[in-house]
């Protein structure tokens, strides 16, 4: 087994724990709702990120970027120009994702007024879905360039 | 083209989800937790049999036989992992099968029998043929 092909290895199953521990926060945060399970979920949310996520990430770059230069692949084509942006992408919503997490849990335990909470709360719930969405679609067109390379 | 692309997409993502399902697997049984792993283990079936459709879909196309021996091992990985998840899934009231280590041993083998499939795919060759 060459190098190469180790380090495709560690990249698919990095790729998969990284998957699985998105997918895992996803359906925790669509599982809990409601304004006084925030901090909770905020709080498990963000210690996956930071245990789990993060140096998974850091994995991925490092193992992509070292079978690309082992590759000699040329770092205009198509599929290169996708991936990274993609993975800008993903990295960048998903930590969107948990600043409108945070935000959410503050107005939950620090506003007053119950009305103008409620509205906020929607609305950072909204911004969540909405950089889920982004996170989610990036990350399938990225799988898919890195799978074809076209 | 597009057709070979688009399956070949849909099966690095049921492969993904299939191997990363079977490692949440590991961790609840880590973390003590048992009441998700039914509904855990039929997803885990039916992923892997997606990942073993859209395979055989695959292998004409990308010009391998149904006797190349790594697609063979592939195979036959296949059918060890789902052997044992059946088993997993038979035996789940026994007493031995309940204990969380030893849970955890079985997952972490079926992990390794994915493992071993994909190091198959990546570097086209086996240990086992």
């Amino acid at each position: 087994m060459t190098l190469y092909d180790f380090l495709k290895i560690l990249h698919i199953l990095s790729a998969t724990m990284l998957l699985a521990s998105l997918g895992v926060n996803i359906h925790l945060w669509m599982n809990y709702p409601r304004p006084r399970e925030a901090a909770t979920v905020a709080y498990r949310i963000q210690a996956q990120t930071f245990t789990l996520i993060l140096p998974l990430i850091l994995v991925q770059l490092g193992t992509g970027f070292t079978m690309l230069s082992l590759e000699q692949n040329d770092f205009n084509q198509t599929w290169i120009v996708g991936s990274v942006l993609g993975f800008v992408t993903v990295v960048g919503s998903w930590f969107s994702f948990i600043y409108f997490l945070l935000q959410a849990q503050q107005i939950s335990t620090r506003d007053s007024s119950k009305r103008f909470t409620a509205d906020k709360y929607r609305f950072f719930r909204r911004a969540q879905s909405v950089m889920l969405v982004i996170c989610v679609t990036a990350l399938l067109c990225m799988i898919f360039f890195m799978t074809n390379k076209t | 083209m597009l057709f070979v692309s688009v399956i070949k997409f849909i099966h690095l993502l049921f492969v993904v989800s299939l191997t990363g399902a079977t490692f949440y697997h590991v961790a609840l049984v880590g973390w003590k937790r048992q009441d998700p792993i039914p509904a855990i283990n039929l997803s885990l079936f039916l992923l892997s049999l997606g990942a073993l459709t859209t395979g055989t879909l695959l292998v004409l196309p990308k010009h391998f036989t149904f006797h190349t021996p790594w697609i063979e091992a592939a195979y036959l990985l296949v059918l060890a992992y789902c052997l044992g998840l059946a088993g997993l899934i038979l035996f789940r009231n026994n007493a031995l099968v309940k204990k969380y280590r030893v849970m955890g041993l079985l997952y972490f083998t079926l992990i390794i029998v994915l493992v071993l499939v994909i190091h198959d795919a990546v570097t086209k060759t086996t240990f086992m043929l």
